[in-house]
């Protein structure tokens, strides 16, 4: 797909996202509250079937807003975090500037604190969610699911009370409705890079998914609806003689203006095919399942949440591993980059685990990126990047 | 041996005259004999969370960030560092955790352990992926077990959850040690873990007095060895009871073993341990006397309720470790300890490569401000030592300074 093709098919949403920050304006003044969360644990549904407007925090790659949350957090944490904290002290995003609470899923230990600064800082009700770690996939631990599910309903009525307005049931099944229904339409998207004919990128789909935590969710299914539209039975510009390396990106939160790594990699002349990142298709694969109108929508929430691909603040890393290959084997790709922001730890330590596995199970090599949202790495990474597509071939 | 590591033996300063203390001493140097010789099988355990459970079992419960790092660091192991990221651990941990996780990694712990247990909660997630590795590497089994989040509305099913894992943590160590864990094993294990919960507490109600009869570096080993009773919770229990003895006895003789004078400054430590324990020394050498430290405070802030259903009770109480809080709620929890010591000054303390304490710092010391008033200072160590040189230059100035106010004052 040429630029022009490219700027056509995300025209319409592209629009949308240059509104929305008015459209937000006018819904608070109208009443409607605005509550962020930042990992993809907060349980949007439950914000939708509170009549709050959800959006998830998970903007990157801003310099100047790591400096101004480093005077909270300590010099060398967590990029995302720092700038998570960085951008509502500097107040000159829009969306963190609306923000009337925050969801906080209890994962990594910088977002942990996260709650406790919004609060005692910013002076904004924070809604916690626990999450327990040490559940697996073969479900030894039932209490896990009992935890987590009076976890959600104590969240269920704090929003509750917070807007005023009761999630009832039936407005849970709808709200979990139109999220499963956007789900399909993005797992619709990140499946069409597996063959080479893709009519879309993957780097666009993830600009597409990324501009999903900011819209109307109602509003966002129609583009999502209206882009799979224009490109069934479409077919890649470059098709078969589309030589370049294809990549898959694993690790870090890449977030919205976090543009660095994919710049890089775009113009050494690798193609990112699939990934297994926070804000990327890693979570899609699971939906909220539903039993009818008559079930319990909670219960499907915990299934959907606490059973999906674990993210690597949980114990389960066999499961994590399980899928990477999988998607890579899916995908065909020929090299994975590991994208580690600095700080990471948690990330970090999995990359040894990650890139053996890869290499023992599909003789697929590894390159480890570990950078935070600066520039002056650019060149430095440029290089390693040009040195790893000479060596995975395309 | 290089430069560091000769510096470090040869400039730790004990009480020589307090007697007592040689049996604590005594107690962390010669575990590998004391654990040969009992035969029972050691379990490896996180720093904050109860030992009970394994001794209930009939094992003995070990903990290697203590009795790997310390052993580790005098001896100047630096290369282990390079095993645990050799192995694929972020160099940005804190530094203990690598040392430890290397220790294992490399085979060079210093005491063999049958099986790695630790709890993971609202504090560092670097304990899942250390001891992940550590297990991995010496193809150890590990147990995970969790202090979920909570607040005052969530009481009911957390300490539920706490239960249901307290009860698969038994299963596991029963299944580890041959075993069972009976009501009766659990109770008699807490009861004896309270007597030595009790002797800390009472050590720290001696540091509220006016002369300061216990010496910093002294406070800080005997403390340190609550978390897994020294593999010996009898004798450790005897040797703390001979150190209240001996500290009485001082005080009533009003012989002061560091410069305990009026003018001295009474410096609360909040926050993680201090690897480079040369800085007990240096703390009163700048005129400084410690009146407390809560590092391991999680494990004594109260005794374990005996009475009643013993797992429920255990539940409960892991329930109000302080560790197992966020950031304001542990502070609030914590505040009345650090306040009933009565401090001049406060130290927050923390590990380079940490991320709870250090991340949390701006608002601890905004609670401390409000709640005591008193000067603050940030120490973090790093390590190699020498490059954490100017803080303690900055700490002797931040000591002296508030010596020359109380000697103005």
């Amino acid at each position: 797909m040429n630029n022009k093709a490219k700027d056509n098919l995300l025209h319409s949403l592209n629009i949308k996202l240059a509104e929305r920050p008015q459209k937000i304006a006018v819904a608070r003044e109208s009443g409607n509250k605005l509550v962020g969360y930042f990992c993809p644990y907060g349980t949007e549904e439950m914000i939708l079937a509170a009549n709050l407007i959800p959006i998830r925090l998970a903007f990157g790659g801003d310099s100047e807003s790591i400096s101004a949350g480093e005077a909270f957090l300590k010099g060398h944490s967590c990029p995302y975090a720092c700038s998570s904290i960085g951008n509502k002290k500097l107040s000159i995003n829009d969306y963190y500037n609306s923000l009337d609470g925050v969801c906080i899923a209890q994962t990594y230990d910088s977002m942990k604190i996260l709650g406790d600064y919004y609060q005692n800082y910013f002076k904004l009700p924070v809604f916690p969610l626990g999450l327990p770690r040490t559940h697996n996939a073969l479900r030894s631990k039932s209490h896990a699911f009992d935890y987590f599910k009076n976890e959600l309903k104590l969240l269920q009525t704090r929003l509750g009370g917070f807007s005023g307005k009761t999630a009832t049931d039936f407005k849970m099944h709808q709200a979990i409705n139109l999220c499963n229904r956007i789900r399909d339409k993005l797992l619709f998207l990140y499946k069409l890079p597996q063959d080479r004919n893709t009519p879309i990128e993957w780097r666009q789909i993830l600009k597409i998914t990324q501009a999903g935590f900011l819209l109307d969710r109602a509003d966002y299914l129609k583009e999502l609806e209206g882009i799979e539209k224009a490109l069934r039975n479409k077919s890649s510009d470059k098709g078969l003689d589309d030589k370049r390396s294809r990549l898959m990106i694993v690790g870090s939160l890449i977030g919205i203006g976090d543009e660095k790594i994919l710049d890089i990699i775009e113009q050494t002349g690798g193609n990112i095919v699939a990934d297994c990142v926070c804000t990327g298709s890693m979570f899609l694969r699971k939906k909220v399942p539903t039993f009818g109108i008559l079930s319990a929508p909670i219960d499907g929430l915990t299934e959907r949440y606490l059973y999906n691909v674990p993210c690597p603040f949980m114990i389960d890393k066999s499961r994590r591993l399980s899928r990477i290959v999988k998607t890579a084997k899916d995908y065909r790709v020929h090299g994975m980059v590991y994208y580690n922001l600095r700080s990471n730890e948690t990330w970090r330590s999995e990359f040894k685990a990650i890139k053996d596995v890869l290499y023992r199970n599909l003789s697929i090599p590894t390159l480890l990126i570990e950078t935070d949202y600066s520039s002056e790495d650019k060149e430095e990474i440029t290089e390693k990047v040009k040195s790893f597509l000479k060596l995975v071939g395309g | 041996m290089n430069n560091t590591e000769q510096s470090i033996q040869n400039t730790v300063r004990f009480d020589t005259k307090l007697e007592s203390f040689n049996d604590i001493i005594t107690l962390f140097s010669d575990n590998l004999n004391r654990i040969k010789e009992s035969g029972k099988k050691v379990i490896a355990k996180s720093p904050l969370f109860p030992a009970e459970p394994i001794y209930a079992a009939g094992g003995l419960a070990y903990d290697p960030y203590l009795y790997e790092v310390i052993p580790a660091l005098i001896k100047g192991k630096r290369h282990l560092i390079g095993k645990a990221t050799d192995a694929g651990l972020s160099s940005d941990l804190n530094f203990c955790n690598l040392i430890m996780a290397g220790a294992f990694i490399s085979g060079e712990n210093e005491i063999s352990v049958d099986a790695h247990s630790a709890a993971c909660g609202f504090w560092d997630d670097q304990i899942s992926n250390t001891w992940q590795m550590m297990a991995e590497a010496s193809q150890k089994p590990i147990h995970f077990w969790e202090v979920p989040r909570f607040d005052n509305n969530t009481e009911k099913w957390a300490i539920n959850f706490l239960i249901k894992e307290l009860e698969q943590y038994f299963e596991w160590l029963t299944n580890q040690t041959g075993n069972s864990i009976t009501e009766n094993s659990l109770r008699e294990a807490v009861r004896m873990g309270n007597l030595i919960r009790q002797d800390i507490i009472e050590l720290n109600q001696l540091l509220q007095n006016q002369e300061i009869l216990f010496p910093a570096l002294e406070y800080y080993i005997t403390q340190l060895m609550i978390s897994d009773f020294a593999q010996n919770p009898e004798r450790l229990h005897v040797a703390y009871q001979k150190l209240i003895q001996e500290l009485k006895e001082r005080q009533l003789n009003h012989s002061k073993p560091a410069d305990s004078s009026e003018k001295a400054i009474r410096i609360f430590l909040t926050g993680e341990e201090i690897p480079d324990i040369r800085i007990w020394n240096q703390i009163e050498d700048y005129g400084g006397i410690i009146v407390g430290f809560d590092s391991r405070m999680s494990l004594y802030y109260k005794p374990i309720k005996e009475d009643g259903p013993i797992i429920e009770n255990l539940a409960c109480w892991i329930y109000g470790m302080p560790s197992s809080m966020p950031t304001a709620q542990r502070m609030n929890s914590t505040i009345s300890f650090i306040k009933s010591q009565k401090p001049d000054a406060v130290i927050i303390s923390s590990i380079a490569g940490s991320t709870i304490f250090p991340e949390s710092n701006t608002l601890i010391s905004q609670i401390i401000q409000d709640e005591l008033g008193v000067p603050i200072f940030y120490l973090e160590t790093k390590f190699p030592f020498e490059i954490v040189k100017p803080t303690y230059q900055e700490l002797e100035a931040f000591i002296q300074n508030l010596k020359d106010g109380k000697n103005r004052g």
